[in-house]
């Protein structure tokens, strides 16, 4: 039996959890689990006035064991844990029950087995709980340096914000020259500023900032150690290496526009060009917009080349295209009123305020006309002249034939080329290629590897304003980190068991983190964990072959208590 | 003799059918048990007893009302509120027992009519505390049994007094209810004064008025909602278990969606797109497809704006499961004779030009307007806002959020319609540049 003194609480959610449980048989029926001191019930267990019962009992029966059976984790573990320590209890030897998400909301037809399972589990988080030992948080001194990768208008703009901040900055761009695609976009929507004045005046900044380093042509190579305390090496040249200390990393790589296949809506044509290359034709027009050496007076746009593709691979819309385009249409007018525009478009994605642009191009003559994905328009050459042909939904479906001088592929963004960062930095990738967010509401700039940041369009497709958006983002996250001066890690890292350890290698290998060195004791060599590294995934713990390796607060003897709460029979 | 109220307290066992039935009956209204004519109660824990109007002989209510509104029924002997009531509220005051009240919801007073000579009541109680009958004794003559609160004189200065301040009347019954403490009625305004570096607005936006889109119903037509109530009827802490229509609580098999109601409109003078309405309607097509799997919904749009990461696959996936999609601005909805509703429309898709369409509810996709107040946050200087009366972003591309007052930056919304991916960006990016101010401002000092 046990010397423990356990707590139980359960919770009856308002109704979430006692409208489907019989919350009191359960408790009735775990107050006679082994350990247990206290079990009662509370209507909220995350009110404060039911907190501060709990405390109360805490100290009064000096519980070194806590159960809360209530809802998931994920909404109220650190709520719990911090009660446990306001009480003084160890926070790790608290327990969450999920009595909600995991049982009375999926059982809502049955009470009597939602009752049985409810009690099923809380003595499962008895059985765990008695066996917990007080563990502590590891501490680690955060470096206050940040390291940008991609000096384009989303590394910029963050690197500023960061100086402003106090913190130093190495941003580096594999590029021989800073700006990325900003700079070859000429005008801008929404509000005609020119991407290379803006890279300019950016670049200028950055110069008299005294905190930032700046490197071009060079990648970075090299990373370990832990969120608030990496250590990098970047490559510059292809041959000259450094080494860095950096607190977080910020990676705004950007993006690559979409290249059409050869002949993908007559690509390869002469006349047909993509919205980039247009926009660097309109950037140096001046008068008249001429292609090679003609007067272009008719422009068929098509969108959505490269994205919502209904047979290729890129499902996703890139976001900035038809307010490019529309901008772009506007930009034409403006050089040459007498050019005439069809836009061959699929949905007029004008967001928000690009809205304006959209109205204005309308107006000022473009026509729109609409086709479905799986009616794409076809684009042929007759006599050396382009002709678009296409069934205009607005038209009832009319196929309509458009000659045209220039067709403007309005291309998208595709994921950069980027494998050599990604397994330096083990990025996560998303269905779409992009780099994926933990959360895109919650947590849009952190990735599950702590400390690095993404932000711009190497997490999606933006505009130039929501990639500076979102890169001082990161700056925000990234700046609270490192500036904090430490950071805590939770303790449930691997631990291997001396006595048993053979050091057999199989670990190390298994280990994505790098968290395991082999060391010497007691005249053998076994296995060590790098705790700063550690992340307790626990892929090291099923592959050991003599079981010397288990993960803080669930060992294996933990584990099958639990089982043994759960299989057990109701009397 | 004519028939009367009898209650007898001690069957009553506080049931409170006789309040259901009492507000179900007068209201027709299945969602308003709040303002019934008669209160069950438990009085020290154990004692049961029902309020309900004596229907006084000699009746303060209708010696004070001004206007005579208050009139007694022959065939019932109950005293009805008339039309000529002008809501002074003098007899909620005059009346000794408080049961003749003001319902703040359909502001009108409200008192017990007997139902017309059948009470509603009575046909409910389970206990048979209440019974309609012939009384058996004479009935109390009033003066004799109890005093007068209050003169007609002071009567009618203590209703002048009456600031019309809402429903709460302050009995305390929500705070004692509340199992999570939740509620005090002593919390008091309180101003503070902060000296602070930097100062974030993150005041939001406002939402269209969907009565201002006439065409549409909205307030006309029982069943057309906005997307705001569509989303409350969806929510786990939902009112009801189901979706169901307001008109008679039916569940609805056939819903229709109305895009951009208050968008991309220059009729209501919003020439802007709001960014979320498309995707939080195709977020609502998809939970309704849950919870009526048989339900056909349709979504009336110009352009689906689906353009943030996963959304168009999101769209897709709504596509996959069985919405419809029809490209085309609706014109003007009319009401059906069931509470049925028919939708004019454009089917710009096809060839066949305007048509109609019948559905069960109409939930209208209302969209984001400027929250003006923002402007004036500052007594001194007013913020610089955009033509359409957002606050300015003086610097958007490279300082998203910066404003025209030195050290004042907004988050969200209140620069631009939003979504919340969006919207938490821009209150981080915010920060950081608040947080840089600040720190700058500090070192320039130092």
């Amino acid at each position: 039996m046990t010397d423990r003194k356990i707590g139980v609480f359960i919770c009856y959610c308002g109704g979430n959890i006692s409208d489907y449980v019989d919350v009191e048989k359960v408790r009735d029926v775990v107050e006679h689990e082994p350990g247990v001191v206290v079990a009662k019930t509370h209507m909220f267990c995350c009110a404060d006035a039911d907190q501060q019962e709990m405390v109360e009992h805490i100290q009064n029966e000096k519980l070194d064991g806590l159960v809360v059976a209530s809802c998931s984790p994920k909404l109220h573990l650190f709520t719990f844990r911090a009660m446990a320590e306001r009480a003084g209890l160890n926070p790790y030897q608290y327990v969450q029950v999920n009595l909600r998400e995991q049982c009375s909301w999926a059982h809502r037809d049955n009470m009597e087995n939602a009752t049985d399972k409810a009690i099923r589990l809380v003595r499962a988080g008895i059985a765990k709980t008695s066996l917990t030992e007080p563990l502590t948080t590891l501490r680690i001194k955060t470096t206050p340096k940040v390291l940008v990768i991609g000096a384009g208008v989303a590394g910029l703009s963050a690197s500023l914000t960061l100086a402003d901040m106090g913190l130093s900055v190495h941003l580096i761009d594999k590029a021989p020259e800073v700006g990325g695609w900003t700079r070859k976009y000429g005008k801008m929507f929404i509000n005609d500023r020119h991407g290379n004045k803006l890279i300019d005046t950016l670049l200028e900044q950055v110069k008299q900032k005294e905190e930032i380093t700046l490197f071009t042509n060079t990648e970075l190579v090299e990373k370990s150690g832990s969120m608030g305390d990496f250590s990098v090496k970047i490559q510059a040249n292809g041959k000259d290496t450094i080494s860095l200390e950096v607190g977080a990393i910020i990676v705004t790589t950007g993006f690559d526009t979409y290249t059409p296949t050869e002949g993908e809506f007559g690509y390869g044509q002469d006349g047909v060009v993509t919205l980039p290359e247009f926009k660097e034709l309109l950037d140096g027009s001046n008068g008249s917009v001429n292609y090679n050496g003609h007067r272009i007076k008719n422009i068929v746009y098509i969108y959505c080349v490269g994205s919502r593709q209904v047979d290729g691979e890129n499902k996703y819309c890139s976001r900035y295209c038809c307010s490019a385009a529309v901008h772009s249409a506007l930009c034409a007018c403006d050089i040459d009123t007498g050019i005439n525009q069809y836009h061959l478009y699929r949905d007029m994605r004008t967001y928000g305020k690009h809205e304006i642009i959209y109205e204005e191009a309308s107006k000022k003559g473009s026509v729109l006309i609409r086709f479905s994905g799986e009616e794409p328009p076809e684009v042929e050459t007759v006599d050396g002249k382009l002709l678009v042909k296409v069934n205009d939904q607005l038209a009832g479906g009319e196929e309509l034939e458009i000659p045209a001088d220039l067709v403007v592929l309005v291309t998208g963004m595709v994921p950069r080329e980027n494998q050599k960062l990604i397994e330096v930095l083990k990025l996560p990738i998303g269905l779409d290629g992009f780099f994926n967010e933990i959360h895109p509401k919650l947590r849009p700039v952190e990735t599950v590897i702590d400390g690095v940041f993404i932000a711009g369009t190497a997490q999606g497709p933006k505009t130039l304003t929501e990639s500076v958006t979102s890169a001082l983002a990161a700056v925000s996250k990234g700046a609270a980190l490192v500036k904090k001066g430490y950071v805590d890690l939770e303790p449930f890292i691997a631990r291997i068991d001396p006595q048993r350890c053979l050091w057999c290698e199989i670990c190390q290998k298994a280990c994505p983190y790098d968290a395991i060195e082999k060391v010497s004791f007691d005249g053998k060599e076994i296995a060590q964990v790098i705790k700063s590294l550690c992340k307790g995934g626990g892929a090291c713990v099923p592959v050991c072959p003599e079981e010397a390796i288990f993960i803080e607060g669930y060992t294996d003897i933990q584990v099958k208590a639990m089982i043994d709460g759960l299989i057990k029979e109701n009397a | 003799m004519a028939k009367r109220l009898i209650y007898t307290p001690n069957r009553c066992v506080d049931c409170k059918s006789c309040e259901m039935a009492c507000s179900f009956v007068h209201t027709q209204d299945i969602t308003n048990p709040a303002m019934p004519r008669i209160w069950a109660f438990t009085f020290k824990r154990d004692i049961k007893a029902v309020s309900v109007c004596q229907q006084c002989e000699d009746a303060p209510c209708q010696k004070v009302c001004p206007t005579g509104a208050l009139v007694r029924n022959p065939a019932t002997g109950a005293i009805e509120r008339t039309d000529a009531c002008i809501i002074c509220k003098s007899c909620t005051i005059a009346c000794p027992y408080g049961n003749i009240h003001f319902d703040p919801i359909y502001e009108e007073i409200v008192k017990c009519d007997f139902c017309g000579g059948d009470p509603a009541c009575v046909k409910v109680c389970p206990t048979r505390a209440l019974v309609w009958a012939e009384e058996p004794a004479p009935a109390i003559k009033q003066d004799a049994e109890i005093e007068t609160v209050l003169t007609e004189e002071e009567a009618r200065y203590s209703a002048n007094r009456c600031l019309d301040c809402g429903g709460c009347s302050e009995c305390n019954q929500c705070v004692i209810a509340c199992p999570a403490d939740a509620i005090s009625l002593n919390m008091h305004e309180e101003i503070q004064t902060q000296e602070v570096e930097s100062v974030i607005i993150s005041t939001g936006f406002t939402l269209f008025d969907a009565h201002l889109k006439q065409e549409y119903g909205y307030g006309r037509f029982p069943n057309v909602i906005t997307a705001m109530q569509m989303d409350r009827l969806l929510a786990p802490t939902r009112p009801f278990n189901h979706v169901i229509r307001p008109s008679d609580g039916k569940r609805p098999d056939n819903i229709a969606y109305v895009l951009c109601t208050g968008s991309r409109d220059h009729t209501v003078n919003n020439p802007l797109c709001s960014r979320v309405c498309c995707m939080y309607s195709i977020k609502q097509s998809q939970l309704i497809m849950g919870s009526l799997p048989l339900a056909d919904i349709t979504i009336y749009y110009i352009d689906i704006r689906a353009f943030g990461k996963g959304y168009d696959e999101f769209y897709e996936q709504a596509r996959g499961m069985g919405v419809y999609f029809v490209k085309g601005k609706v014109a003007k909805i009319e009401e059906a004779e069931d509470g049925n509703l028919k939708l004019f429309y454009e089917n710009i898709e096809g060839d066949e030009g305007t048509q109609q369409a019948e559905h069960d509810l109409v939930v209208l996709s209302v969209g984001l307007l400027p929250n003006i107040e923002a402007l004036t946050i500052f007594k001194e200087e007013q913020l610089e806002a955009d033509l359409y009366g957002y606050v300015k972003e003086i610097n958007e591309n490279t300082n998203p959020g910066k404003t025209s007052i030195e050290g004042v930056f907004a988050a969200g919304s209140v620069t631009a319609a939003q979504d919340i991916p969006d919207s938490i960006l821009h209150a981080d990016a915010a920060a950081a540049q608040a947080a840089a101010f600040v720190e700058t401002m500090r070192r320039m000092n130092k």
